[in-house]
């Protein structure tokens, strides 16, 4: 769980022992979901494994068609099209957007700093990292239109050119090629840090310095590298809402080979086209807005390097530790590291509880890296030694996502549509100073909004869906990659069974009592 | 042709074995119950430590307390101040499924009014006053957990 929701009794205990943490009061942490019954979680992982085969079954009959899938222009109506693209719909969302950047900062610096009387905390961790998320996956790519950083510094263009006419802002230096997406990851990184382990993450000021800061990092990198070369490498949520957004059953697509080879987002693709290239996409004169079926986005053939496999392994492992560590499990090794280690570890805002929960972000993502890595030297042996463990590991990475998709729709659901509700007396409120500016202060949280048998079902058969999506994606590479059937299909079996294993602790994790 | 009938028949087989192999559990839990519950608070800990009910039960908790505080259940937000050696009783609907918790606000009025000139344990809550020096959310005790199933 993210961890400012996170407040249960043993935690307590913990923290009662180090004399410091108190729990959020009201709004917060108030309510956990019931786990998943074991009937349920039962028939999930027997459905995991029946279906795997069924679409195994399925591969023996017919191959799939090649690298293409179908489509539907929206921009084909060209009155859609003149619409989507006005900027008089545009610009006042980005001015929102950077309103509500500002707001975040001054409610978090000036407000009240208990974390369910500002507006700054919900914001960031619910409606705008989770909410965000889902559309991202389930709708398509918002934060695109309403990136406020990509905003101000487009404004901050526009002043400059008019001083400077048909000049780019900043210094536009040659971005390392070798560098890759690896400055976004690692901001990431420090961001799921502070999700998953930073125990001031929901504190008013704290999540305001952390605006401050990621503001600071994202305009001196576009500053730095230009505007696209920073929101496609360095900029950490651009590239993370980009990936998820490959799942969604939305796309812009540009069929123009010359402006795509030149295109320093290195975009074309194998059809001489590029989806989802936004600098591509601002230039093109002839454009698409698609709609496809979910999940093919992953599908389309891509340069695949190790930074992209960095990226897919670091969500599965993010997803995946921030429901495990609410479980029983996490909570002994989390006493046992406090018993260890108190003490000894003092630092301010540093402990051995924090400790333990940094050991799980940073070990997650190398244990599941270790695992692929293990599964691909299995897959190599099954071709034939044809391809090297880590080629296979970054050309079937992609195959991974609709587990990780799914499971991240499974197990934030009832966060969004509950505790996200909060968000209405904030926004009447922002300071918590008592105020009422839309009227809605006096909004109370309706926490029976979802029924606990819906979730437990909607998140099964979200998982088990996430699961036949990355088994037939991971067929179309296998395909694509190894000549003849036969071998493409041995090569599927070490991949299901990785691809079972992950559902079915997917599985497990929500059936599992949540006990902090 | 053919592998394009493969094609439509996959999601419809998927959905037809979800469906079928979920309804069977979808069964009811019967009529809704007026439940009452006697729960007895000491110090620290609460009995029983969770307290299970369904969706719909109208609930009725009767405290038992050796201290006089609030007692509050979270997420529902109700709450009753229960009085040291009487029984208190606490009624509420059960609408929402989940797990909410059950806390003990210990009435620091106790120590200065000492009105209701009950005997119990002066020295113990005195011991207690000078822990808590930090945020008054200290003198909250976690005592336990509903839990509200599904019907």
């Amino acid at each position: 769980m993210l961890k400012f929701i996170r407040v249960g009794l043993p935690l307590l205990a913990v923290a009662a022992a180090l004399g410091g943490r108190t729990a959020f009061a009201h709004g917060f942490g108030e309510r956990t979901e019931l786990p998943v019954p074991l009937g349920i979680f039962l028939i999930g992982a027997g459905l995991t494994v029946a279906l795997s085969f069924a679409v195994i079954a399925f591969f023996l009959k017919g191959s799939p068609g090649g690298s293409s899938y179908r489509r539907y222009n929206l921009f084909q109506h060209r009155w859609l099209e003149s619409v989507a693209s006005s900027p008089f719909i545009w610009w006042p969302v980005k001015l929102f957007s950077v309103f509500l950047l500002v707001l975040v900062i001054a409610a978090g610096l000036a407000g009240d700093q208990t974390s369910s009387s500002n507006f700054a905390p919900t914001f960031v961790w619910i409606i705008w990292w989770v909410g965000l998320a889902f559309f991202a996956a389930l709708i398509g790519n918002l934060w695109v239109l309403v990136n406020p950083w990509k905003a101000l510094f487009e404004m901050a263009e526009a002043v400059f050119r008019l001083f400077r006419p048909g000049r780019n802002l900043g210094l536009n230096l040659a971005y390392p090629v070798n560098w890759g997406i690896w400055p976004a990851l690692v901001l990431f990184l420090g961001f799921l840090w502070i999700q998953d382990a930073f125990p001031q993450s929901a504190v008013p000021d704290r999540v305001a310095g952390m605006a401050i800061l990621y503001t600071a990092i994202t305009l001196t990198g576009m500053a730095v590298f230009g505007k696209h070369q920073w929101l496609q490498h360095g900029e950490a949520f651009s590239v993370v809402f980009g990936f998820l957004a490959k799942f969604a059953p939305t796309e812009v697509r540009v069929r123009n080979p010359d402006l795509c080879r030149v295109c320093p987002g290195k975009c074309l693709d194998r059809d001489g086209q590029c989806t989802n290239c936004y600098q591509c996409f601002e230039k093109s004169p002839v454009r698409e807005w698609n709609i496809r079926h979910f999940a093919m986005g992953l599908s389309n053939p891509e340069h695949m390097t190790s930074d992209k496999l960095a990226l897919v392994v670091l969500l599965l492992a993010s997803v995946t530790f921030d429901g495990f560590s609410a479980t029983s499990g996490w909570v002994d090794f989390q006493s046992a590291m406090v018993n260890t280690f108190s003490g000894t570890i003092d630092l301010p805002g540093f402990d051995s509880l924090t400790l333990a929960d940094t050991l799980g972000v940073l070990l997650f993502p190398l244990a599941f890296f270790l695992a692929f890595l293990a599964f691909s030297h299995f897959m190599s042996g099954t071709v034939g030694r044809e391809f090297e463990a880590m080629e296979l590991a970054r050309a079937f990475a992609y195959s991974l996502a609709p587990i990780a998709v799914a499971y991240n729709l499974a197990h934030f659901i009832n966060l969004l549509l509950i505790q996200g509700q909060l968000i209405a007396p904030l926004a009447s409120d922002p300071f918590g100073y008592g105020w009422n500016l839309l009227g809605t202060a006096d909004y109370q949280v309706n926490i029976g909004v979802i029924n606990a048998r819906i979730l437990w079902y909607l998140s099964t058969v979200l998982i088990v869906v996430g699961h036949v999506m990355a088994v037939y994606l991971a067929h179309l590479v296998a395909t694509r990659l190894f000549s003849d059937r036969s071998t493409a299909l041995n090569s599927q079996y070490p991949m299901l069974m990785l691809m079972v294993m992950y559902t079915v602790v997917s599985l497990w994790i929500i059936a599992q009592p949540i006990v902090a | 042709m053919n592998s394009n009938k493969l094609k439509l028949s996959l999601p419809v087989a998927m959905a037809a074995i979800l469906v079928i192999s979920l309804t069977p559990a979808c069964g009811g839990g019967g009529e809704p119950q007026a439940l009452t519950i006697p729960v007895t608070v000491d110090g620290e800990s609460m009995e029983p430590e969770t307290v299970r009910v369904t969706q719909g039960d109208m609930v009725a908790l009767q405290i038992q307390t050796e201290h006089s505080g609030e007692f509050h259940v979270h997420g529902y937000d109700v709450k009753t101040d229960a009085e040291a050696g009487k029984v208190t009783d606490l009624f509420f609907q059960a609408d929402a499924t989940g797990r909410f918790r059950i806390t003990f606000h210990e009435s620091e009025t106790t120590e200065e009014e000492q009105s209701n000139g009950d005997s119990h344990h002066e020295d113990e809550t005195e011991e207690k006053g000078t822990e808590h020096d930090e945020a008054s959310d200290e003198s909250e005790i976690e005592l336990g957990f509903l839990e509200v199933g599904p019907r």
